[in-house]
């Protein structure tokens, strides 16, 4: 059912405000953001391997990534698994800690604020996860099982299939305190207070009523922006993954989609390929946008 | 009478200090990382190779950021030259972003112009677009506009950042009423003057956040790709080399990542302490 | 005449009666010697201290003798007897006059020496002799290059008639040690252990004194230099020195340094590397006015805070008077002025009219008696150690009690003993140093975790890795005190009775000087506009030392060579898209070993045979170093660095526990097996041994053809087997980390990439001497030889497509890759980063050059017989995933070994033929 979408008049001084003020953003965003993304597009239609010139193969690469790529498929298949887990739990999560956030005082706010977001500054996460999860038999985590007499050989945590894929989407939600985390608190902050006074006068009893009725559906820009970030964030996992467990995780349990593009665009020098894969990517994610904007209409009804 | 609204309706003790708690265990929990950072870089040659590490030096020593700035004292290019480079490029990108990304973000979250909704919606797409390959297509672009090698090859691209206008659009969108920019209007206010007067200060949360978020990036990525002068690379390029000359410099280069850490939480412990400030109207009343 | 004769007899008769008399009382020594040239049981001597005091009672005459021996020639790895005959037996010093021998290359290697007297090595710093060589500036204006930076002035050896006193190399004794002589005939053995050398003559004497400052004043009378100017000496411009690593250095760090400029780099310092016990530097100085002066230096000792570093001075050769031998330098954040002085006055030093060399010679001074006395300490330490290490393994129970009251007793004994004494050396270091006392923090630790642990036997548990962790403490505690660095910028000669006032640092100064270089930072042009050398761009993706060495080492030497080099340090992910857009880069160094090949296949880079000389060149190296480079006949990169495994074993636990080295896989395990059942272990990554039970039954990664994998033969199956079998079976740790187990002790075996050696030099200073490596275990081939083949890996340099002049280019690949030009790369990154920086290299030469000790270059040079390396062809790539998938699904999942190597091999050779085909379709 198509909307008959009211013709607006626009006014002369809207129209040129808005262009004036939107048109030196597009200048790089076209030259820099437009421009490769529809090379990559175009390149996915040829075999172009860094070095030489391309050829045309048209949709030979598509084709073969859906028939005879199992590793896509695989990869297809865990990206999934990681992206149901961890896009809305690392969400979930970033909110519940900023709300908690906001409960406290000024002062120590801004220190735990700093405490959260720490990892995302010094960016050696995966350093002291590493550690504790060494293979090694005096690894934190093995040393820890021996002594309780749970196991009396070190497992090698990071390059057992069977333990991987678990470990992934524990580090990745603990790592996800980020862009979407600092947002929300300022989101939060932007709450106007008045709408809480009014709140309590019409009978709102304890935190939770005023988190779903008031916080939540005052917050929906945001949410649908953290929304946005953590789809397009938890489908690109990748780096994460190279950079604990090694390049390519044993037996493939782990490969996403990210990981298999690099893999095709760095080490094997398909870029053709990769930019097939990417471009499949990308619809995806769009696809999976859709779903979760109409999700977040529903908030607060 | 104005009723005294303290903050603290609806709140029970119990629930605060369950979460305060709650709060200071977590806190502590993701410090680690840094805390082990900065050990590292204190810690004596005889210590660094431990396994399992240990969180704090036995024996704290400053020798290796003494090792780092030696490192820096007979190049050629000294040290206040890539310290440059680097604030250089972070602010100008910063606020370049900040600045295009606001105005961009109101233009299409308050006024109406052709074009507007399919411009946005391009833009969020954009967001889902993330591979490497995008890196050689912005080689070439930058190639034909012989900005490979300069400043400009790290900052410009750094301005066109879809998520930064995506941001500031969310927030435009939460705080300003239309309303507000109405009466505006009304009064005389002419567009630009209603962008810079009354929307900027109203979003402050958020171009302060984004400040934060597209300082880190610039700090501490710097567009290795691009630049390959030694008197244009930034600190961060620099000190990534110097862990590259072998496993001697691993001191040196446990003292350069602390370093560099210490700017982008300056600029996070100054960016919100001042989200701090409440709204305290909004001006309207419905 | 009959008188005469009887009193010859007479003679006769009593030179016997006293020979035979003092083989009576005294006996031969006792010999522990090593045999051969086995220096690496030197540890098993014992120590000078030790040794005198058994020999305390014997007498110190004062008779000299002396051998000539005319210039006669001793080869390295040979040792020459010479007969000395003295009258009285006792205690003498030993001098011996030399004259170095030059080397082939520049870096001669150091002169090593042993000494045996009447057949024993009496302790072990008499095997370890240190003999300087003399190295000279050619010429002291320095050459500037085109930035307008000085280059390094050119130095030869030159090689004058020196004498040497028979002293403690590592600088823990002052003065000469004395060596025990019998009444009548004795035999002197000298070996060399590194380095030719010329011997003139041996002399016995007794111990020299210096004469005391009062005496020099009284010989050398009135002066007569009041109306004399103060000579001032730049102390970069060297006139001879003891070792080539010590080399002028530019110093911005301050604006009162001289000479100085803000827009170039000049050499004014020197000193950066002046800091070993032994080294020394000497100036010349013309002198108009004979008389008095005073020596001011304008230095830095800014890296040792908790300490002094000290220089003995000389004065054309010699030390003028005894106070002269230890001159002490606190430490201070900045530049200062010191007036070379005694505890009570400064120093006059008499110097006549005309040329004068005036050297300084890094020295222990006051620290040298409590240094010896600590790394005595260290030893001990190090043997209860490991005495505990055999009950408890390396992480003891915490809640078991082992006993050790029964066990070891004389240890916890000697943990008190040596409690004591930690305390005693603390207090006294800190009256020493008076004021810092960060430097007995670790001492006082260490005094403390003794204590307990002989206390309370319980405690020894908890406190074991602290106690190790302390040790290691203690052994960079020491290294960090026997390094003396000096920087010293100039020093001037003042007149006696003048008072000069010395320069002095500004802050103010400093800062204007350092906006100043900023600001030039704009205008300099970094692009070396060459003039009449060619001008080449070379990329290079490691690290930042190592880019700026090939720099200067090609500045330097492109007025020889016609080339110069313009280096950019860029990041790997620039190389590609650069060459993809044809940006003129000529070359590319340190491709790590798959990139070539990957590169070649895309014609990226050029095919190396086709140019003049290959051959020549590509004899250098190792003939399988190119082999990775090489695909169809084509050879597409010239080896870089050449790394690949051997075995490194922990001496002292070897000797304790009886074990023998290893030559065989079933010696091996056998080692194994007793090293488990005194809870130790042995590792060994499953790479490793899986390229070694493969290649050395004879097996390969691919097919001649070079187009399939023949991981799924029988050999490789068989090995892949036998390797999995090594964790399955015989519980070896898959992942552990080498450097901290082998300084710990609990893996006293391993077999890693040589150049762990590195590793071991910066991380465990505490058990320097006490490891060593040897070639890896074989296999027992059916004609009874040992292969014991290992397989090499390494970095390559290229030449990209996009060159502008390929016979430049390869000029410089042939000069990168030239012995000289390498060893000096070597050095350098050496002198900028310690032993810890030590290259490797594809051409033995180069490795023979540098600092390897003669025992440790001959154990490179014997595995360098036995060396493969893997081929790389399209698709080689997914040989990782291949069996990194095989080997964890076999360990962990316990999937049936040979099962997954076929499964995952059957992938690989999918992946092979299909890059061949592209491979194929792109060369048309």
């Amino acid at each position: 059912m198509k909307k008959a979408k009211p013709r607006k008049s626009y006014s002369r001084n809207e129209v040129r405000a808005g262009l004036i003020l939107a048109l030196p953003f597009f200048v790089p965003f076209l030259l820099f953001t437009i421009i490769p993304v529809l090379g990559s597009v175009i390149m996915s239609f040829t075999d172009f391997n860094m070095l030489s010139m391309p050829d045309f193969v048209g949709t030979d690469n598509y084709v073969r990534l859906f028939l005879q790529d199992s590793i896509f498929m695989k990869a297809m298949g865990n990206t999934f698994i990681l992206a149901l887990v961890i896009g809305p739990g690392g969400y979930i999560l970033s909110f519940i800690f900023a709300w908690l956030l906001n409960e406290i005082g000024p002062k120590v706010r801004t220190i735990l604020t700093f405490c959260f977001y720490a990892p995302s500054i010094s960016g050696n996460m995966v350093v002291i996860w590493q550690m504790f999860l060494s293979g090694d038999s005096q690894g934190y985590l093995n040393s820890i099982l021996y002594r309780l007499g749970i196991s009396s050989t070190p497992t090698i945590w990071l390059k057992n299939p069977e333990t991987i894929m678990p470990i992934i989407i524990i580090v990745s939600l603990w790592s996800s305190l980020g862009t979407s985390f600092l947002v929300f608190i300022a989101g939060l902050q932007g709450v106007d207070r008045s709408y809480y006074e009014a709140g309590a006068i019409d009978g709102l009893r304890n935190r939770w009523q005023e988190l779903w009725y008031i916080t939540l559906p005052l917050m929906k820009p945001q949410l649908l922006f953290s929304a946005v970030m953590s789809i397009t964030s938890s489908f690109g996992v990748g780096t994460l993954i190279t950079n604990l467990c090694g390049y390519p995780t044993v037996n493939y349990s782990a490969h996403t989609i990210m990981n298999h593009l690099s893999d095709y665009a760095g080490t094997r020098f398909e870029v053709g390929y990769a930019s097939a894969i990417a471009t499949v990517l990308f619809a995806m994610m769009i696809l999976c946008n859709k779903v979760i904007q109409k999700l977040l209409s529903k908030v607060g009804t | 009478m104005a009723l005294k609204i303290k903050r603290q309706i609806n709140r029970s003790f119990g629930g605060t200090l369950a979460i305060w708690v709650l709060l200071c265990i977590f806190a502590v929990f993701m410090l680690l990382p840094l805390i082990y950072a900065v050990s590292s870089a204190l810690k004596p040659m005889d210590e660094f190779f431990l396994f399992p590490p240990k969180f704090f030096a036995e024996n704290p020593t400053i020798q290796n950021f003494k090792t780092l700035f030696s490192v820096f004292d007979n190049s050629e290019v000294p040290l206040s030259r890539y310290l440059f480079n680097t604030v250089f490029v972070s602010v100008l990108g910063t606020v370049g972003q900040v600045i295009l990304s606001s105005a961009c973000a109101y233009a299409l979250a308050k006024l109406h112009f052709p074009c507007r909704e399919v411009m946005f919606k391009v833009i969020v797409a954009s967001l889902m677009f993330n591979s490497t390959i995008t890196s050689i297509a912005n080689f070439l672009t930058l190639r034909s506009l012989n900005m490979v090698d300069t400043y400009w090859a790290v900052i410009i691209p750094s301005f066109a950042s879809p998520m930064g206008l995506y941001l500031m659009k969310q927030f435009i969108e939460q705080m300003i009423p239309d309303t507000l920019l109405e009466a505006g209007r009304i009064d005389g206010a002419g567009e630009i003057y209603m962008f810079i007067k009354i929307a900027l200060p109203l979003v402050k949360p958020a171009w302060l956040t984004l400040i934060v978020f597209a300082f880190q990036a610039l700090w501490n990525t710097g567009s290795t790709a691009y630049v390959y002068k030694e008197e244009l690379k930034t600190i961060n390029y620099a000190l990534s080399q110097i862990q590259a000359g072998g496993i001697a410099r691993s001191g040196a280069a446990a003292a350069g990542t602390v370093i560099m850490m210490i700017v982008p939480m300056i600029v996070f412990v100054i960016t919100q302490s001042n989200i701090l400030e409440t709204m305290a109207t909004s001006g309207m009343k419905d | 005449m009959k008188s005469l004769k009887k009193n010859l007899s007479l003679l006769l008769v009593l030179t016997v009666i006293l020979t035979i008399l003092s083989q009576v009382v005294y006996g031969t020594e006792p010999s522990t010697l090593p045999s051969g040239n086995e220096v690496s049981q030197i540890w098993d001597l014992k120590g000078y201290d030790e040794w005198l005091a058994e020999v305390s009672e014997l007498e110190k005459p004062s008779e000299k003798a002396r051998v000539e021996l005319n210039g006669a020639l001793l080869e390295e790895g040979k040792s020459v007897d010479v007969a000395v005959t003295v009258a009285q037996s006792g205690l003498y010093c030993l001098k011996i006059g030399y004259t170095a021998v030059t080397g082939d290359s520049l870096f001669s290697s150091p002169i090593e020496l042993t000494v045996e007297v009447n057949g024993a090595v009496p302790y072990k710093e008499a095997a370890a002799l240190n003999l300087s060589r003399v190295f000279e500036t050619v010429d002291n204006e320095f050459k500037k290059d085109t930035s307008g930076n000085d280059i390094q002035p050119e130095i030869k050896e030159v090689t004058p008639e020196q004498e040497y006193i028979l002293s403690d190399s590592s600088g823990y004794h002052s003065g000469g040690l004395y060596l025990p002589f019998n009444a009548g005939n004795n035999t002197v053995k000298l070996s060399s252990e590194r380095s030719d050398i010329k011997l003139n003559y041996i002399e016995i004497c007794p111990q020299e004194e210096e004469i005391s400052y009062e005496q020099y004043l009284n010989e050398n009378g009135k002066g007569d230099s009041e109306n004399a100017d103060p000579i001032k000496i730049e102390a970069e411009k060297i006139y001879r020195k003891s070792d080539c690593t010590i080399v002028p250095a530019s110093d911005r760090s301050s604006s009162s340094v001289t000479p100085n400029s803000a827009s170039s780099l000049l050499l004014n310092t020197v000193g950066s590397n002046f800091s070993k016990i032994g080294q020394w530097v000497s100036w010349k100085v013309d002198v108009k006015q004979s008389g008095y002066y005073k020596i001011s230096l304008y230095a830095k000792q800014s890296v040792n805070s908790g300490s002094v570093s000290s220089r003995k001075i000389m004065i054309d050769g010699a030390v003028p008077f005894k106070e002269a031998e230890v001159i002490r330098f606190p430490f201070s954040e900045s530049y200062e002025n010191y007036t070379v002085s005694s505890e009570k006055e400064e120093l006059l030093f008499y110097l006549s009219e005309g040329e004068h060399e005036i050297a300084l010679e890094a020295v222990l001074g006051d620290m040298s008696e409590y240094l010896r006395r600590i790394s005595s300490i260290l030893s001990d330490l190090n043997e209860d150690y490991l005495k505990i290490l055999f009950y408890t393994g390396s992480s003891p129970d915490i809640y078991r009690n082992y006993g050790f009251e029964k066990l070891i007793p004389d240890v916890l004994e000697d943990f008190e003993k040596k409690s004591d004494e930690l305390e005693e050396i603390s207090t006294g270091l800190k009256e020493l140093s008076s004021g810092s006392g960060s430097s007995t923090v670790t001492l006082d630790k260490l005094a403390d975790i003794l204590n307990i642990m002989s206390q309370r036997t319980d405690k020894i548990a908890q406190n074991f890795s602290q106690f190790k962790e302390t040790l290691s403490a203690l052994g960079s505690w020491i290294n960090e005190y026997t390094s003396q660095p000096l920087q010293i910028d100039s020093i001037t000669l003042i007149p006696e009775n003048h008072q000069i006032e010395g320069k002095k640092e500004s802050f103010l100064k400093n800062l204007w000087f350092k906006f100043r270089i900023f600001l030039s930072s704009f205008t300099s042009d970094y692009d070396d506009e060459s003039g009449d050398t060619k001008q080449i761009n070379v990329w290079i993706a490691t690290g930042r030392d190592q880019s700026k060495i090939i720099d200067k080492l090609s500045q330097n030497d492109a007025a020889k060579t016609g080339i110069s080099a313009k280096v950019s340090l860029v990041s790997a992910d620039a190389l590609l898209p650069n060459v993809l857009a044809g940006s003129p880069i000529d070359i590319y160094l340190n491709a790590a070993v798959a990139d070539p090949i990957n590169y070649a296949i895309r014609g990226a880079v050029v095919d190396l045979t086709e140019l003049e000389d290959f051959e020549t060149v590509a004899e250098r190296f190792h003939p399988s170093a190119l082999i990775p480079f090489s695909y169809k006949g084509a050879v597409y990169a010239l080896p870089e660095s050449f790394d690949f495994p051997l075995m490194f074993y922990r001496k002292d636990i070897f000797d304790n526990l009886g074990i023998e080295i290893p030559e065989t896989w079933d010696q091996f395990y056998e080692a194994v097996a007793l090293l488990q059942k005194n809870n130790l272990t042995v590792g060994v990554t499953w790479t490793d041994m899986f390229n070694l039970m493969l290649y050395q039954s004879g097996g390969e990664y691919y097919n001649k053809e070079q187009n399939a994998s023949v991981l799924d033969s029988f050999e490789s199956i068989d090995a892949f087997a036998k390797t999995l079998k090594l964790y399955t079976d015989y519980n070896l740790p898959v992942e552990f980390s080498f450097a901290n187990r082998f300084k710990s002790g609990d893996m006293p075996l391993g077999i890693v990439p040589y150049t762990m050696y590195n590793q071991l030099y910066l991380f465990a200073p505490e058990i320097e001497g006490l490891w060593g490596f040897t070639s890896v275990p074989g296999m027992k081939q059916a004609d009874g030889s040992i292969n014991n083949s290992v397989i090499a890996s390494g970095t390559g340099a290229v030449m990209l497509r996009t060159t502008t002049d390929k016979q430049a280019a390869w000029d410089f690949l042939k000069w990168w890759t030239d012995t000289d030009t390498q060893i000096n790369f070597g050095i350098e990154m050496e002198k900028v980063m310690g032993a810890a920086a030590r290259q490797s290299s594809a051409n033995l030469d180069v490795v023979k050059g540098f600092p390897w000790s003669a025992q440790e270059f001959k154990v490179i040079s014997k595995q360098w017989e036995n060396i493969n390396t893997i081929s790389q062809i399209p698709g080689s790539y997914y040989i990782t995933r291949t069996l990194d998938f095989s080997f964890n699904s076999a360990y962990s999942l316990s999937e049936d070994s040979s099962r997954a190597l076929i499964r995952n091999v059957k992938e690989l050779n999918e992946e092979i033929s299909r890059k061949i085909a592209e491979f194929e379709k792109t060369e048309e």
